[in-house]
């Protein structure tokens, strides 16, 4: 028997069942929900990977004394950049410095933010270079937006600085020194230092906004330093991985110190989330294969008298087990393909649509293997090793058993 | 004519919780090519069961069975297959057509098996069948559409489509009125014309006006009731 008259004659029996399609699309519902809710799950996951595991802020450490008081006390960095797991140190005033720049123009306020990048430090530059040593260099967002409302995404999104010209664009960064003693903050010197942009960076990996560049500690420490300013600081402990912030906190206890993560993120959101999407992934996977498994054996039960009257036109059990196992196969992997079909021209319109928004906050929803592979696994591959057995059970019995002429 | 069946002390029991039934006893009997045969007798009296075994599809406990001059006793379940797809066509009481199919998709499931037959001649031989059965205008309906009579020639069509050399029908008129049961008649005795051995179990006494040799089976003995 031939691959291609199975193929004709299980289409046939398939497409011409009411029945059968009404559960076939019952399955593709279900596969789609299932691809949609892993898809999600993994998407989501790998936001968190990218955020969460990868950005400083999350493991950073504020460290203070334990009493709270760190005023006049110098911490001792050089003990705690010994610690195990611990990348970097530094003073929190060297951590950023907002002002102005010379980037303001009718579009821009020009208010940027900078932050100090050491060597240890180095950012993941995504056009240009990295800081490395260099002095009088900032490294700036693909999406620059050199703004102070560049905490709103949807502007600084839509008016961003075109990414092509910036690399090599020069920018005077401008501050000022203040007698902080006065009634009011005196200006007493304005001061303006240029640097050139050398790389640029995305935000989506340091969920900074988009009017944040980085410098040198260097360059850092000379415009805190000229400015003098008598800011209540604290130390920053940078850890190497959010693994190893216990060990380092614990490390910082014995010391005689106080020390808390500067950012925390709420993983019971994370957890949440996940589980939700596990137990749509879960019921959906688990009706289709049960809708899957039953209209199978009730198919094959329903076709063991047909079957006897094909063993009794010459069929062998051979060419039997054939035609049934490639009719179901092709029904499975049909509804499934379907299913992948659909879900790829949904995920198309509902990523230009609704889904769009999500870019805004760095999550973007990608098409994975994991969801594919494990839809496949269980909606294609359970089912179809599960009717085999059906399928040679029933193929084992007489003719006369099968269309039930037994005396 | 030649004989293409020959059964010499043929047997056959069915043990129950009970006791033993002897459905089958010592059964000798032949059959040739070009004849039309009925095989008569009560319910229960083993003419299904005697079908059955000379269609290949129920054993027997003793005896010999020759078919095409070969013993079948030692071949193979694939062998026998072989064997019904090329020289045995059914026709059952209960038609057994596949419902998702039309007329002459259910003639072309047993060509589907035959490498003989090209691909591109099985509509139009199942399309010849039809028309001999006389359903050339029902070749695309499908086998809810059709009376009871339609559906039992759509099968004797389909028992024809690799040509076999005989036919098997096991109480083909058993669901059918008088009108139909005469119109099938008529179909099988026009079959073993045309050479072919056409064994016919029924209850019907009607089968006489067709049937040229008569065996009656009575406790599990058969008997040759007349040769018209």
């Amino acid at each position: 028997m031939k691959f291609k008259d199975i193929l004709k004659f299980s289409f046939l029996n398939i497409s011409r069942s009411k029945k059968n399609i009404y559960i076939l699309l019952v399955v593709i519902l279900c596969s789609l929900i299932s691809l949609f809710s892993l898809t999600v799950l993994v998407s989501f996951n790998h936001f968190i990977e990218s955020n969460y595991y990868k950005n400083i802020g999350f493991r950073t450490l504020n460290v203070f004394y334990a009493d709270g008081s760190n005023m006049g006390k110098p911490i001792d960095t050089k003990k705690l950049k010994q610690i195990n797991h611990v990348v970097e140190v530094f003073n929190s005033k060297y951590a950023t410095f907002t002002s102005n720049s010379s980037l303001e123009n009718s579009k821009y306020d020009g208010i940027i933010t900078l932050n100090a990048i050491t060597e240890n430090l180095q950012l993941e530059v995504v056009k240009g270079e990295n800081i490395g040593d260099k002095r009088n260099v900032a490294i700036c967002p693909i999406n620059f937006y050199p703004d102070s409302s560049a905490s709103d995404l949807s502007l600084s999104l839509k008016n961003n600085a075109d990414d092509k010209n910036l690399i090599g664009k020069k920018f005077k960064f401008k501050y000022s020194k203040y007698n902080n003693n006065a009634e009011r903050p005196e200006v007493i010197e304005n001061f303006e230092k240029e640097f050139e942009i050398i790389g640029l960076y995305n935000t989506n990996t340091t969920m900074t906004n988009a009017n944040q560049c980085y410098i040198s500690m260097d360059d850092m420490k000379e415009i805190v330093d000229t400015v003098n300013q008598n800011k209540v600081t604290s130390t920053y402990v940078i850890v190497d991985s959010l693994n190893n912030i216990d060990s380092v906190v614990n490390e910082i206890d014995n010391m005689g110190y106080y020390s808390e993560v500067t950012t925390v993120f709420d993983s019971k959101i994370i957890n949440n989330f996940s589980l939700i999407c596990n137990i749509i992934s879960l019921i959906s996977l688990s009706v289709a294969v049960i809708v899957l498994v039953l209209y199978i054996r009730k198919k094959i039960i329903n076709e063991s008298q047909n079957i006897g009257v094909l063993r009794s036109l010459g069929y062998t059990k051979k060419d039997i087990k054939k035609y049934y196992l490639i009719e179901i196969l092709s029904s499975i992997l049909i509804t499934y393909l379907f299913s992948l079909l659909m879900f790829g021209l949904l995920y198309v319109l509902l990523k230009n649509t609704i889904l769009s928004s999500l870019n805004l906050y760095n999550i973007d929803i990608v098409i994975n293997l994991f969801a594919y592979l494990t839809t496949f696994s269980i909606i294609v591959i359970i089912p179809y090793l599960l009717s085999m057995i059906s399928i040679y059970k029933v193929t084992n019995k007489t003719i006369l058993k099968l269309m039930k002429m037994e005396e | 004519m030649s004989k293409i069946i020959s059964v010499n002390h043929l047997s056959k029991s069915y043990i129950t919780e009970k006791k033993r039934i002897d459905i089958l006893q010592e059964i000798n009997v032949e059959f040739e090519t070009g004849k039309f045969y009925a095989i008569m007798g009560h319910s229960g009296s083993g003419k299904s069961t005697l079908i059955n075994i000379l269609g290949l599809i129920d054993n027997f406990d003793s005896g010999k069975y020759i078919l095409f001059g070969k013993d079948i006793t030692a071949m193979t379940d694939n062998e026998l297959s072989k064997i019904r797809m090329k020289n045995i066509g059914f026709i059952f009481q209960e038609f057994y057509l596949n419902n998702t199919l039309k007329a002459w998709e259910n003639v072309v499931v047993p060509m589907l098996i035959n490498d003989e037959i090209p691909k591109k001649e099985r509509k139009e031989r199942a399309c010849k069948l039809l028309k001999m059965v006389g359903l050339e205008d029902r070749m695309e309906h499908y086998p809810k559409e059709l009376s009871g009579g339609e559906q039992q020639r759509v099968a004797i069509a389909r028992a024809l489509a690799n040509n076999p050399k005989m036919i098997l029908a096991d109480e083909p008129t058993g669901n059918l009125d008088e009108e139909h049961e005469e119109q099938i008649f008529n179909i099988l005795k026009e079959i073993s014309k045309s050479g072919k051995c056409v064994i016919v179990v029924t209850h019907s006494n009607d089968v006489k006006k067709y049937a040229d040799i008569i065996y009656k089976i009575s406790n599990g003995k058969i008997v040759r009731q007349d040769e018209i």
